[in-house]
């Protein structure tokens, strides 16, 4: 009997042994309401709640808190579904916090950050998508604002550099000092614009074509998805296609028709500036009709000396 | 409790029970060991993320005022300058003129930039083509205007200002419909611009000097409509 004794109390503490020593599973910070969850991950993801008592190994279905920073390895990478709808995805050596959106503090107030503020990228990029129907995504950095209603934007930080930098990839976005918020970059798809105040200039750069090689490694690093790619990449291309135009036109003599503003448009001088267009330079219409008289011109020019040479002969 | 039981347990010596004691004692001081070491490692990490958290906000506050300094110094510095606070001017615009292209090349490009609202580009082109010392032939109250209007659209009012009084010096033929409006059209820009800076009285002026100049202008219309349907009226 007391043998059999003896081989109970040894099951009973190797299983407490055991019990004890079993993998925690990740859980949700307890009290801390999530703002997103990772839907795929690759890597080492570091997550830390906002009160930085806990910290928690991301994986798939790991709950990113409000208020919390996500830490990305090197060869990592994070896809998050946020509460709102937005997509988020980050590539290796990101550090982001997540906000709530609410309105900040006084002293946050101070340091311009805005009712709406969804995500603030210390380092590294992030691809966001918000779709229709879901409120307005601001995200920031140390120096810069993005704003997008509806579409697809790389957020990229260089904290080196202190460079920021929008790419849009899908629909339109605009970008801001975050410190003089008076003058917006609107930033349509196929295109980026940069901000470091180390240029001298206090609003980013006007938006200009971006290249697919670029384009392309950057899809890679955030694992866009090949529709979402192919997307992009057509819009890239087709916003180059916009700057070879001009280029072309410049061979003919011809200025190309006007397109989207770079800048919010100002009422007062509004009516002045597309009266003035077509006063001083001519109405576009009047200009599409130059380019195809003068290509009729060069045949008439062509079967002319033809009818000259034979002629001759 | 249930180890200490087992541990205080005597089993005859030599016996198979005595060695697994003695097993299951060592695997459980190793087990235990695993457990504080793993313990130290998670408060290690948890650690190591707080301070690399705090370092990154540190980081990002530092870098984060020092634009918050340098946005409120540049904008002084640009409101004493172009008259704007976000006003920007040659050095601060980084588009470099194609040095491939000759003028006349470059002329059609900035008129494409200035109706595509490119407006950097086009102040930067239409700068050097109005402001070339040994071919005066692009410094014409048209582009002048235009080069004033790139200007005015980039903030600085204090360049458009001038390049605006320069079309108004110039021998703008006003005799002929198209002089007229380019001068009309200058001083409308130039009165827009003394607004933007905050003139409201040299505005006046200026858009006063307008409707004296062309009471029937449609330029004179767009400042006072019914002054425009008032002088028509008076003619009958």
């Amino acid at each position: 009997m007391p043998r059999l004794q003896n081989i109970k109390w040894i099951i009973g503490i190797l299983y407490f042994s055991t019990t004890c020593l079993a993998a925690q599973p990740a859980s949700e910070s307890a009290g801390q309401e999530a703002c997103g969850v990772i839907t795929d991950s690759l890597g080492t993801i570091q997550i830390l709640n906002s009160s930085r008592t806990e910290l928690v190994y991301g994986g798939k279905k790991s709950a990113v808190p409000c208020g919390g920073w996500i830490s990305l390895a090197t060869q990592s990478w994070a896809k998050i579904q946020h509460r709102e709808g937005y997509v988020i995805h980050l590539s290796q050596g990101s550090f982001v916090q997540f906000l709530d959106g609410q309105t900040p503090s006084k002293e946050l107030a101070a340091m311009e950050y805005i009712a709406g503020d969804r995500l603030i990228l210390y380092r590294g990029q992030a691809y966001l998508v918000s779709r229709n129907g879901m409120p307005p995504l601001y995200a920031m950095t140390a120096n810069s604002r993005a704003r997008l209603s509806e579409g697809a934007v790389i957020l990229v930080y260089d904290a080196e550099a202190e460079k920021s930098q929008l790419v849009t990839l899908e629909g339109q976005a605009t970008f801001e000092n975050r410190f003089q918020g008076a003058r917006k970059i609107q930033v349509s798809a196929g295109e980026a614009s940069d901000l470091t105040l180390k240029e001298i200039r206090l609003i980013p750069s006007i938006a200009h074509g971006v290249t697919v090689a670029s384009l392309k490694s950057k899809l890679d690093e955030l694992q866009v998805g090949s529709p979402e790619a192919n997307g992009a990449i057509r819009h890239a291309v087709k916003r180059m296609e916009r700057k070879f135009a001009s280029l072309e036109s410049v061979q003919m003599g011809e200025p190309h028709e006007a397109d989207e503003s770079t800048e919010p448009e100002e009422p007062e001088a509004d009516k002045l500036h597309s009266h003035f267009i077509k006063k001083v330079t001519g109405d576009p219409e009047d200009w599409a009709k130059v380019k195809p008289m003068k290509e009729e011109k060069k045949k008439l020019m062509k079967e002319l000396s033809g009818l000259l040479k034979e002629r001759e002969l | 409790m249930g180890v200490t039981v087992f541990r205080q347990h005597s089993f005859a010596p030599n016996s198979i029970w005595a060695r697994y004691k003695e097993a299951f004692v060592s695997v459980h001081k190793k087990v235990e060991h695993l457990q504080k070491v793993d313990e130290e490692n998670e408060k290690l990490n948890l650690e190591n993320a707080n301070l690399r958290v705090r370092v990154e906000a540190l980081q990002f506050d530092c870098r984060a005022q020092d634009a918050a300094k340098k946005t409120q110094e540049l904008g002084l510095k640009f409101n004493q300058e172009t008259g704007s606070r976000v006003g920007r001017n040659l050095a601060s615009i980084t588009y470099k003129i194609p040095p491939e292209m000759l003028p006349y090349q470059l002329f059609p490009l900035a008129v494409s930039y200035f109706k595509s609202r490119q407006d950097e580009k086009a102040a930067v082109i239409l700068t050097f083509l109005t402001g070339m010392e040994d071919d005066r032939s692009y410094r014409t109250p048209r582009n002048l205007l235009m080069t004033g209007i790139a200007w005015y659209r980039l903030d600085h009012y204090s360049a458009a200002q001038e390049y605006f009084e320069q079309v108004l010096k110039s021998d703008v033929p006003t005799s002929d419909e198209r002089g007229r409006q380019i001068y009309d059209q200058a001083l409308l820009w130039k009165a827009l611009t003394f607004e933007r800076l905050g003139k409201h009285k040299d505005s006046q002026l200026t858009l006063r000097r307008l409707l004296d100049h062309n009471p029937h202008s449609r330029e004179a219309a767009w400042v006072n409509g019914r002054e425009a349907i008032r002088a028509t009226a008076s003619k009958h």
